[in-house]
């Protein structure tokens, strides 16, 4: 009898076991470090709240802009070909928006680190005159009216109470979602594909001068350094001594992370560099020896026109086709074009 | 027997004054007459008027000899002239609370800066939080005096940590009615030159202090 059930569980527990972790996939392969936010265990429905509200031009004063005019999925997240990004009632900004994928591992948020809860990201734009224009109050009682998001907040929260915290959280769940974690890069980690030799190449010249600053697996270390470019005396933007006011954060800047850089450019926090070979070119030639330049820049980038072009094959292997492709992230035509459809 | 009296009122009220817990009110003067937002006085001759006027007040705790005898449920508490109810902190005690000061914060604290979307007080639909970056608005107060001015006061990191600390201690009242007198405030800070407040720094950190220190027991 005994036996009986011994056997049982033997067969049951794997099964469970197999169940569960076919139903909890984790969202990031073995070889990334702990995120700083949990990601284990992200609400489908909160989530699917969040996309829709992501994509939806209702978070703007005059229903024209919406998260994704500045951060394309098909860009990773970004707003590729413009230098800086622009907003409500085509008014240019400051900065060229930053792709978003990976936020859970950031703990600073903004180019400048001014935000430092991502919950608390989204009131940055929704309140910014030339980004959308609005404020959370009228944000929350357009929401309030509409056909459609009473319904969705009940589905994702049990309840129709639409408040700036709910609305807030989903955000939030949807844009902790978005991992990239399968690019070449991550498969040959994780053992699934072998690099070029060209690739193995430029992955060593990567890690002799790129690495001590864009630390992989992130290919960021998450800090603020300055890579000497000098300020833009148009825009005028003294980057995280905006936020702190002290002296020896002037002109620093958030590292951005190399993955997706095909997806994503123009690059710096300005968009002034048009291409890979233009940043290439700046690290290895023109590198401007500025009072504020980071010490591990200080000794100089020396490489030969053969390596570049292998550092750059290497660093094309960031790139995450499957993320910038998938369906899962894109407008959710399901529930807002039903919105669009439906008599007012 | 009128010296006699006269003793025994002295006898009375050099009794520490220990009297049951009524609920913490905040009143706010000018001249020493209640508020009134944007009604017309005067300051040093000047027409002036005040339109917001709004502040959190965080981690209140009565004490009795040095001891926390009370502590109300809800950490954090949006005092706003314009809403009278909010100015009220009610004591939720069946028991008689033995007191003899309060202590409590002006403004949020770090790590509640650092957290993520909270509701009630801190509910960022309040109009006191920062939205180009992170951070609680602690005080705000705008009008107008010559021009417009904004005092914006916050800050959470070092070293412009701008929470403040306020310590009262009660002796000759059976109320907890605290007061904030503005014509003192204005007096105590470099009015002439600082006029705009909007972001954590120097300035900030000089006027939470002046506020922190107008705050009294109502006598």
């Amino acid at each position: 009898m005994r036996f009986k059930y011994l056997l049982i569980a033997l067969f049951v527990i794997p099964l469970l076991l197999a169940f569960y972790i076919k139903e909890n996939p984790k969202l990031y392969p073995s070889h990334f470090p702990e995120p700083y936010y949990n990601v284990d265990s992200l609400d489908y429905n909160k989530l699917q709240l969040g996309r829709a509200l992501f994509y939806d031009p209702i978070l703007s004063a005059n229903n024209t802009i919406s998260c994704n005019s500045c951060h394309s999925p098909y860009n990773a997240f970004s707003h590729t070909d413009h230098k800086l990004s622009h907003g409500i009632f085509d008014s240019i900004g400051r900065r060229n928006a930053p792709p978003l994928f990976n936020l859970a591992w950031q703990k600073d948020l903004m180019w400048d680190g001014a935000i430092k809860h991502i919950d608390k990201q989204p009131l940055a734009p929704i309140h910014d005159k030339i980004e959308m224009g609005s404020s959370i109050d009228s944000v929350l009682m357009r929401l309030q009216k509409s056909s459609i998001y009473p319904q969705l907040f009940v589905k994702a929260f049990g309840d129709s109470t639409i408040n700036s915290k709910r609305f807030l959280k989903a955000l939030s769940e949807f844009q902790l979602s978005l991992v990239s974690a399968k690019s070449k890069y991550d498969y040959v980690k994780s053992g699934l594909d072998t690099f070029t030799k060209q690739e193995q190449n430029g992955y060593s010249i990567f890690k002799a001068n790129c690495n001590s600053c864009h630390v992989e697996p992130m290919f960021t270390n998450f800090s603020f350094a300055s890579n000497g470019l000098p300020v833009d005396t148009k825009i005028n933007d003294w980057g995280k001594y905006e936020v702190s006011n002290k002296s020896g954060d002037s002109l620093l800047f958030k590292v951005p992370t190399l993955r997706n850089l095909t997806y994503t450019y123009p690059y710096m926090h300005d968009g002034r560099f048009a291409n890979l070979n233009e940043v290439l070119n700046y690290y290895t030639h023109g590198l401007n020896q500025s009072d504020y330049l980071s010490v591990q820049l200080k000794v100089g980038i020396d490489l030969t026109p053969n390596e570049i072009v292998d550092l750059k094959a290497f660093l094309l292997t960031l790139n995450d086709q499957e993320f910038v492709f998938n369906k899962e992230n894109k407008f959710p035509r399901a529930i807002l074009l039903n919105e669009a459809s439906k008599p007012k | 027997m009128h010296c006699l009296k006269n003793i025994f009122v002295l006898l009375l009220v050099s009794i520490p004054f220990l009297v049951k817990a009524q609920d913490i009110k905040f009143n706010t003067t000018y001249q020493g007459y209640e508020l009134a937002l944007n009604s017309a006085y005067t300051y040093e001759e000047n027409p002036t008027t005040f339109s917001i006027f709004k502040f959190y007040i965080s981690d209140v705790v009565l004490l009795h000899k040095g001891k926390v005898v009370y502590q109300p449920k809800e950490r954090f508490h949006l005092i706003d002239f314009a809403n009278p109810a909010s100015q009220t902190i009610t004591i939720d005690s069946k028991k008689r609370i033995k007191f003899d000061a309060i202590q409590f914060n002006l403004g949020i604290d770090s790590a509640t800066n650092y957290a993520g979307a909270q509701d009630g007080a801190l509910d960022p639909i309040n109009g006191m939080y920062w939205t180009w970056q992170s951070g609680y608005i602690n005080f705000k107060f705008e009008g107008h005096l010559d021009m417009d001015f904004n005092y914006h006061l916050g800050g959470f990191q070092q070293p412009n940590y701008a929470m403040q600390k306020v310590d009262l201690s009660f002796k000759k009242t059976k109320h907890i009615d605290i007061n904030f007198e503005i014509e003192s405030f204005l007096k105590s800070i470099d009015f002439e030159n600082i006029s705009t407040v909007m972001s954590p720094g120097i300035n900030g950190n000089a006027l939470s202090k002046a506020a922190a220190n107008n705050f009294k027991v109502k006598r």
